[in-house]
This record gives C-alpha cells, structure tokens and sequence, in this order.
C-alpha cells in the first residue's frame, strides 16, 4: 500500500496534477454526474439543468487554470505537494458544487441544496482529478522513459557506428602491421638461426642454438596464429534498429485486452456512493454498495474465464462479460432494488446498466492500455541494456585491437623481434668482430630470452 | 453534371482558401481580432432590444466576458497541436464562449433569448468561421514572407536555385534600379552577416537576411511593386481589398454555401429546423438565380467585374433581402419575432455576410495574384551575385571561432545528455524524475546538431582539448593530479563535470579567467572551478544543473573575492 501510494505520488504530482488532458477526461464525466443530480434537484427543465450544472462546471475549470499556473505552476519542473495537489482537487469542488447552487438558488430561484451539491462535488472533483492525475501521469512517465530509451537508442548506435568504422579500420592497419613488419623479421629471424646451426660450434652453443631455432619458430607460429585470428574477425555490421524503438506512438487501440476488476470495484462503489448519497441517503448507498459486490462477482468468474480463454475466443467473451453486466444491472435495478431498497430517487434501469457497463470498460481500458505499454517498455529496457552490453563488448575488443596495433607498431614486441635479430646478425654478418664462444652464448641466451619475451607479448595481445 | 463532378468543382473551388488556412487557427491574434465581432453579434443578434442603450452596454459587457472565457484555452492552444485539434478546439471554443454568455446574462438581469444548448452550438460555429476567417486573412498577410524566407533559406543552403528563379520577367526589367538593388542588398547582407552572425545557426542566418529585406528592400522597393501592380496586402490593405472588388469575380454562391451551417443555425433559433432549412434553400435558390442573371447583364452589357460584383450585392440587398423577411414572416412563429426585429435581424445578416464576402473575394484575390510578388523577386535578385555574398558569408561565419565554441558546447550538452540517460535507464528511472528526464530530452530535441563521441578517453587529454578549444575567449588553467592521466573509470563524468562548470563559468558568468583544481582522496574526485565572472543565478533549470544534481549531488556554488567558486565531488 504504501509503496502505491509513494508511486501514486510520484505520477500523480507532476505536470498531470492539472492538465488540459486530464481536465478533457474528467469534464465530460463531472458533466454527466452534475446532470444526474441535478435531474432530482431541479427536475422538468432540461435547459436550466444545463446552466446550472455548466455554471458549476465552468467556474471550477477556470480555478483549475488559474491553479495550474499560479500555485501548480512549478509541476512541470518538479513533483508537488501531494496534500497541496488534494487542496486544489477538493477546493474544485467546493467551487463547482458552491457555484451550481448559487445559480440554483440565486439566479433561477429553485430551492436550496448546498449541502448536498458541494459534498457530492467535493467527493467527485477530488477523486475524478485524483484519477485523472494518475492516468495521465502513468501513461505520461511510460512515454517518458519510453522516449528516452528512444533517445539513448540512437546515441548508442551513434556510437555503434562510429567504434565499428574504427575498429575495421585498425584491423586492416594491425594486418597490414603484422604481414609487412612482423612477419618478414621473423622469416629472418629463422633463417638466421638455421644458418647458425650450420656452423660448427660447441654442443652447448649448439643447444642454445637448437632453442633459438624452436622459439624463432614458436614465434613464426604465435604471429601466423594471430594474425588468423585478426583476419577471421568479421567486419562489424552496423546495428539495426529495433522496431521497439522506431515506433514512437502509442498504440490508441481503446478495446480492452484485460478486465479490470479491482478498479472496476473501487469506480463502481465511489460512483455509486456519490450519486445515492445525494439521491437517497443510506439506502441508496447500501443498494450501490450491493450492486458493487454482485458485478465484481461477475467480474471476478469472467476474469477467470478469460484466462483460461484461447486468444480467438477473447474478443466473444469481452462482449459477452459486456452484455451480461448489463443484463445483471438491469435485473438488479428494476427488480431487486425497488424490492429491497425502496428508493425515493431509483436511476432508471437502462441508464444505471449503461453507466455501469461504461464504469467497467473505462477501468479494463486503462488497465489494458497502462499493460501494453509496461510490456512494451520492459521490452525496449531489456534490448536497451543488451545493446549497452554489445557496445561495451565492442569497446573492450576495440580497446585490444588497439593494443595490438601500438605493440607491434612501436611497441616491446616490435623492439624485443628487432633486438633479437640485431644480436644475431652480430654473430653472422660482423667478421671485424672477434666473439668468443662464451660471447656467443651470452648473445644467443639474449636473443632467446628476447624471443621469449616477444612469444609472451604476443599471447598476451591474443585476440 | 454528375454529382462527383460537382463535388470535384465545390473542392477545387475552396483551395484557394484552404492554401491560406494557417495550421494552427486558434491564436492569440484571432482572440483579440475578433473582440470587436464578439460584441457586435451580441448587440445586434443577441440584444432583443437594440434601441435601448443600456441594455446595449449590458450585452457589450456580456460578450466582453463570455469572451475572455476562452483565454484560458488559447493560452493552452496557441501554437501547439494539429491543424485539426485546433478545428475542434474553435468550434470548442465558441460553444463555450456561448455558454458563458447565456450563464452570465440572468447576473447582468437581462436573458438570453435562446436556450443554451442552442446558444453553445450557434456561438461554436460563428467562432469556428471567426477563427478560420482571420487565420486566412493571417495567411494572406503572411504567405508572401514565409514564400520569401523558404526562397532565401533554398539559397543559403545552396540548393540548386535554376528551378527557383525563373528568367521570364528577367529580360523586361530595366537594369539600373536592378543593379542598386543588387548593390544594396550585398551591402546589407554582408554588413548583417557581420552584425548578426554571433549566436546563430545558417538558418537563422537566412532569416536574419530575411528581416533585412523585410526592413530594407522591401519598403524601398515599393514603388515597383505599385508599378507592377502587384498586391501587396501589407502595403496597402485597403487598396487590395478595392482592388479585389474590382478585378476578381466574388464567388458570391461559394460563399453562400460555406456561410450555410451558420445561417441554418441562426434561423433555426427563431423557428423549427425545417423551416429554416427551407428558409435556406429558397434563399439559396433565389441567390443561384441572381448571380446567373448577373453574370448574364454583364455579359450582355460588356461590363468589367466591378459592375458584376456590385450587380451580386445589389440583388444581394435588395431582391433577395426582402423576399426572404417576407417569407420568413409567414413561416416563423416565434412571437417575440416582430417584424422590425426581423427586418433588423436582415440588416445585420446582411451586412456581415457582405463582410464575409468581401474577405473572400479578397482571399482569392491574393491567391491569384501572389506568384506574380515572389517572381518579382526572383527576377530582382541573380542567383549569382546572391549566392556569392552568402556563400562569403557562411564561409566567414564557418571558419569564425564562434562556430566552434558553438559545436563544442552543443557537444558538450549532447554528451552530458547522453550520460544522463545512460545514469537513468541503469537505474531503471529511479535516479531521475519523470520531469527531469522530459527536460533532458526536450534539451536533446533542441540540438540538431549530430552526437559525435569524443575519441579521447583519458580524461587531462580531453581536458586538454577544452582548453584549446576556448583559447582566445577564455583563459582556462587546469591543476589535475597524474589519476587522471590515464582512462579511468567514471573518467567520463568527471570530464563531463568539469566541462559543464568551464561552460557555464564563460556562458553565464562571462568569465575570463577560469582554473580548475581537480585531487583525488580516498576514491572521491573533488572538483574546483574558479572564475572571475559573476554568479549568475537563473531560475530556469539547465542541463548543466541535472548534470551536477545526478552526478555530484553535492555541488556548490557561491561567489567570493575572485569571481565565482563552483565546488563538487564524484566518486573516482
């Protein structure tokens, strides 16, 4: 409860806490309300119904304005006051239900009912903008995080697009690097050694040379293996956008997928309650009440149904849920209810089950809409943070391929390959040079030590 | 005819309206324009007694607040949503405006003669031609500027301008004046290249240039307008609209049709909706059989338009004027309805729709005419010369430091942008409000430049390169301690941080001397920016300040003996 409350609070206060959208919901339904009522209070004249109930209705849309851009004119910016939010909900509607009975009373001269106008308008306005709020807030942040995915989308593929030209680019230079280079250095560095061997020398020089030979080729093999390696890596393809992310509104399908039964409930015997109360006292509230628990019966067995239901069947059984709240009402209202309840005021049969059929599908509507676009939106996080992955997987390779490039450039592997060839060349091509055998040695032990240094570079640059 | 035929004629025929209907109709010009409209209508078709003066005042106070009653929704509509929100929206509006009037006149003690459902729905509709009327009028006065501003942004953006200038007129004009016009508008050009340049994108370059035409060559050139007999609505209001009386034929019946809902409506107000339909029609009838006997005088007689025109108006007044009261007086029941009133209700029926016809007949004269205007134009200005004093100019401008301060601070606020978002979908949104995020995004929807990601991961050498990119404007000394000379972790927020602390020291603060001193204790990054600007505090929330609030909560700035201190931390 309170974890709704705090994200009820949080949709709930922010630029929706009054806004010409939520304003266009909730009229239309005040509107309907305010008739209904005043249908009892001031009966058999349809055009002074009008003007009272528009008097009302009027007057608390300009508080609403002027409360929107005085009071709640930071809501664009940050979250309000939840109880500053509740004032401005209720303060609505003492000004539509004061305004009504004053043009009631004063104006048209019918017979005071303050106190049943104003609590009726507080009880509505509060809940109808509360709802109105949360609404529109829901769908508001939805389309919010939605459109920031979209946005982070294309700075990622941006950035995609960019590291794979790259990173083509520095695979050709690191082949390029390692077959113009390293690769002839290292056929030198071979045959230098095979050469060596030819001349006659001690056993151990022999061995050493022997080693020098088998690590000039391990080297020859660890290049020919890396640079496999680098040619086999495909050419990263810049990434496709999902359609996830390419579609940016939403879907306005209105027809439920989901029958909601909890909202369902909650409209139903808000609704209820605040039109018996003013029409018929506690009787007319324990009859609304009643009426309430029956149809969330029915919702909860079709609820159930529905479930279980194939997907072709669905649509039958939505319209069939439809049809037989309306029949159930019906029965309820014109029979049960005037044997029961014995209401001064009853609503007629046929406008209490359109109104409760139209209470059931407002609720199942928003709920499905507010799902779809909770599933959508978890689909467009979870390819979202997979993309985000991809590209700091590329970044990591990218990163490597670098590496690669710098060492066999300028780097250990490109000087340990020339340091062990320079030593080499001492021993064949220098007659000036009188080397003695422990001289030898000592150049041949380096040169290997070098060439081992230069196999472990190369491993560690592995791709 | 066949029926699909007429259909294509009647469409064809309201293009030329349609072409001048602005997107959006319910602005704050057409509130205010039709104030005037708002208190006649009440006064002479609302009032039932238009000869006492004080209930005359009591319906113009009346109209006055019913018609500030849709303020509060122009405020909302007013350059925002579809062309068809704004459609709804004015007939919305009128049937608003009418409620409030019929609620308010019991207060002002005096009643509104119609029920209001009634008044909603003949107020909404007068408001929906009220609105359209003075959107098309909007359009008339304004497609000649924005016909001129696509013309010259073409230019500027280099496109290919043969297909913009035509050569038709070229050879007739007289070289001379062409030649000062050419010489004057290089120099203009070029001295507001010079002038307006800082701060502006190449489109709004365009529309600089646009508003030195507007100011200079156009008034000048407003004799050769007149001798090219152009029309010219902004010159001359009054002699377009004579000059379309004149010259254009008024489609008179057209505009009988259009007017149609509104006058079923007004009619039906007094009497039953068939009754008024038939009303209607017979007036429809009686008008189609005047305009042919117009049309045919005219012909016969060999007159020009003019006389047409006052033909349509005269059998307007005064054949089909009378025979329509008459008639109505035998089929209306409305006891109120004496027969001065109707005659009175005539007079004022009459006279608006001589009004309406007269906007038009002036619409469509504008239409026919407003080509010949930008051809003018064209062939007053060669591509040549043109394209090479812009082309200087956007060159000048490209090359100026100011174009790369401006790339890197719009790249700065991209990257800070995307880091932002990067920080809320990790936290799966819990890090930033909804507001936030929408504010970070609308930020994003108003750079057009392209997100370029900055090569260099270290963050002194990327530091480094701010610092070249300011020289000239500002003296940045960066202090950074050697953690940073290599990539680091959050290495991109810290960048970030002190990037959005050097650009906002020099955008807001107009420092000129900035130093940052950047040490790192125990895996925190400690973030100092001095200045010697001043300490600008802004009320509206930047990108900048949710950049600080998301990745440095505790970010302070306050002013002391040097300038301006901007303190932070971030975890390194």
């Amino acid at each position: 409860m309170k974890a709704w409350l705090q994200h009820f609070k949080l949709v709930s206060t922010g630029r929706t806490a009054v806004s010409m959208p939520s304003m266009v919901l909730y009229l239309p339904l005040s509107f309907i309300f305010a008739l209904e009522r005043e249908f009892v209070l001031a009966p058999n004249n349809l055009n002074n119904q009008l003007k009272i109930v528009l008097a009302g209705e009027l007057t608390s849309f300009l508080f609403l304005h002027i409360s929107a851009v005085t009071v709640l004119k930071n809501r664009k910016l940050r979250e309000q006051n939840l109880f500053l939010c509740l004032m401005v909900w209720a303060i609505t509607g003492v000004i539509r239900g004061f305004f009504s009975e004053f043009y009631a009373s004063s104006v048209l001269n019918y017979q005071s009912y303050a106190a049943n106008r104003i609590l009726t308008s507080v009880l509505f306005s509060t809940l109808g903008l509360a709802f109105a709020a949360y609404s529109f807030g829901s769908t508001y942040a939805i389309d919010t995080k939605k459109s920031a995915l979209r946005s982070l989308n294309g700075f990622i593929l941006s950035e995609n697009a960019d590291l794979n030209a790259k990173q083509s680019a520095m695979k050709e230079e690191a082949i390029i690097t390692l077959q113009q280079s390293l690769v002839p250095k290292v056929i030198q560095l071979q045959n230098l050694t095979s050469g060596l061997k030819k001349i006659d020398t001690s056993d151990a020089l022999q061995q050493s040379l022997h080693s020098l030979e088998e690590q000039a080729q391990h080297l020859a093999y660890q290049m020919r293996v890396n640079l496999d390696k680098l040619e086999s890596i495909p050419n990263p393809r810049t990434g496709v956008t999902s359609r996830l992310f390419i579609l940016s509104k939403n879907s306005p399908a209105i027809w439920p997928t989901k029958l909601s039964v909890k909202l369902s409930i909650l409209f139903l015997s808000i609704g209820g309650v605040i039109v018996h109360i003013g029409r018929n006292s506690i009787s007319g509230l324990l009859s609304s009440l009643f009426g309430s628990v029956i149809i969330g019966g029915v919702l909860l067995i079709f609820e159930r149904l529905l479930q279980k239901a194939r997907s072709d069947f669905k649509q039958f059984l939505f319209i069939s849920t439809f049809v037989c709240l309306f029949v159930i009402q019906y029965f309820y209202a014109s029979r049960l209810v005037p044997e029961v309840f014995k209401l001064d005021q009853p609503l007629n049969p046929w406008y209490s089950s359109a109104k409760i059929v139209f209470a059931v599908f407002l609720a199942s509507s928003f709920l499905s809409y507010l799902d779809r676009d909770t599933s959508i939106l978890k689909s467009m996080i979870d390819q979202s943070s997979s993309s985000r992955e991809v590209l700091n997987l590329q970044k990591n390779r990218y990163e490597i391929l670098e590496a690669t490039n710098t060492s066999t450039n300028q780097g250990a592997l490109q000087g340990q390959i020339s340091g062990a060839l320079l030593s080499l060349n001492l021993l064949t091509k220098d007659e000036d040079l009188n080397l003695t055998r422990l001289n030898a040695a000592d150049i041949i032990d380096n040169a290997n030590i070098l060439l081992t240094n230069a196999i472990l570079e190369i491993k560690k640059l592995s791709l | 005819m066949k029926p699909n035929l007429i259909f294509i004629r009647i469409k064809e025929s309201f293009s030329p309206y349609r072409s001048f209907l602005q997107e959006r109709v319910v602005t704050w010009e057409a509130f205010w324009g039709t104030i005037p409209l708002s208190v006649l209508i009440a006064i002479i078709f609302i009032n039932p007694d238009q000869f006492n003066f004080r209930n005359s005042l009591l319906w113009t106070a009346i109209a006055l607040i019913s018609h500030a009653s849709m303020a509060p929704f122009v405020h909302y509509l007013n350059k925002r949503f579809s062309g068809r929100v704004h459609l709804i929206s004015a007939f919305a509006l009128g049937t608003i405006k009418g409620s409030v009037l019929n609620l308010i006149a019991p207060v002002f003690l005096v009643t509104d003669p119609l029920p209001i459902y009634f008044r909603a729905l003949n107020s909404g509709l007068v408001f929906l031609y009220l609105f359209v009327m003075v959107s098309m009028i909007k359009g008339v006065w304004g497609k000649f500027e924005k016909n001129l501003r696509d013309f010259l942004v073409a230019l500027v953006s280099n496109k290919s301008i043969a297909q913009l200038i035509s050569s038709k007129n070229r050879d007739q004009i007289d070289d001379t004046p062409r030649q000062d016009a050419i010489a004057k508008l290089g120099k203009l050009l070029e001295d507001s290249l010079a002038k307006e340049s800082d701060g502006l994108t190449l489109i709004q370059q365009a529309e600089a240039i646009d508003r030195v035409i507007a100011k200079n060559i156009r008034p000048n050139s407003s004799q050769r307008w007149k001798e090219a007999e152009l029309i010219w609505p902004r010159i001359h209001p009054w002699r377009v609209l004579r000059k379309s009386f004149t010259e254009t034929r008024s489609p008179f019946f057209l505009l009988l049709l259009m007017i149609t809902p509104l006058l079923l409506t007004g009619r039906s107000a007094y009497g039953s909706l068939f009754n008024s339909i038939l009303l209607q029609s017979i007036s429809l009838v009686i008008m189609y059989l005047l305009i042919n006997l117009a049309d045919w005088i005219s012909i016969r007689a060999r007159k020009d338009t003019r006389f047409n025109n006052l033909l349509y108006i005269l059998f307007y007044v005064v054949v089909q004027g009378p025979i329509i009261v008459c008639i109505g007086f035998v089929l209306i029941t409305d006891a109120d309805l004496t027969i001065t009133r109707m005659v009175l209700l005539q007079i004022g029926a009459t006279a608006a729709f001589i009004g309406f016809a007269a906007c038009g007949t002036m619409v469509l004269s504008a239409y026919e005419e407003r080509d010949k205007a930008l051809e003018q134009l064209r062939s007053l200005l060669p591509e040549e010369k043109l394209r090479e004093i812009l082309n200087a100019g956007i060159n000048s401008n490209a090359e100026s430091e100011y174009a790369q301060y401006l790339h890197a601070e719009v790249q700065a606020q991209l990257t800070a942008s995307k880091l932002l978002l990067l920080k809320a979908a990790d936290s799966d949104f819990s890090s930033m409000s909804t507001e936030t995020t929408r504010q970070v995004l609308e930020r994003i929807d108003h750079l057009k430049l392209p997100y370029k990601k900055k090569d260099i991961r270290v963050p002194e050498f990327r530091l480094n390169e701010l610092v070249q990119t300011w020289r000239g404007l500002t003296r940045i000394k960066m202090d950074l301690p050697p953690e940073l000379s290599q990539t680091c972790r959050n290495g991109e927020v810290i960048s970030q941080l002190i990037e959005e602390s050097v650009i906002n020291a020099i955008r807001h603060g107009k420092a000129k001397n900035v130093r940052v001193i950047v040490w790192i204790e125990e895996e925190i990054c400690h973030i100092e920016v001095q200045d010697d600007g001043k300490l600008k505090s802004t009320k509206k929330r930047g990108l900048g300040t949710t950049f600080f609030e998301v990745f440095a909560p505790d970010w302070k700035l306050k002013s002391n003996e040097n300038g301006t201190l901007a303190t932070m931390t971030t975890p390194f």
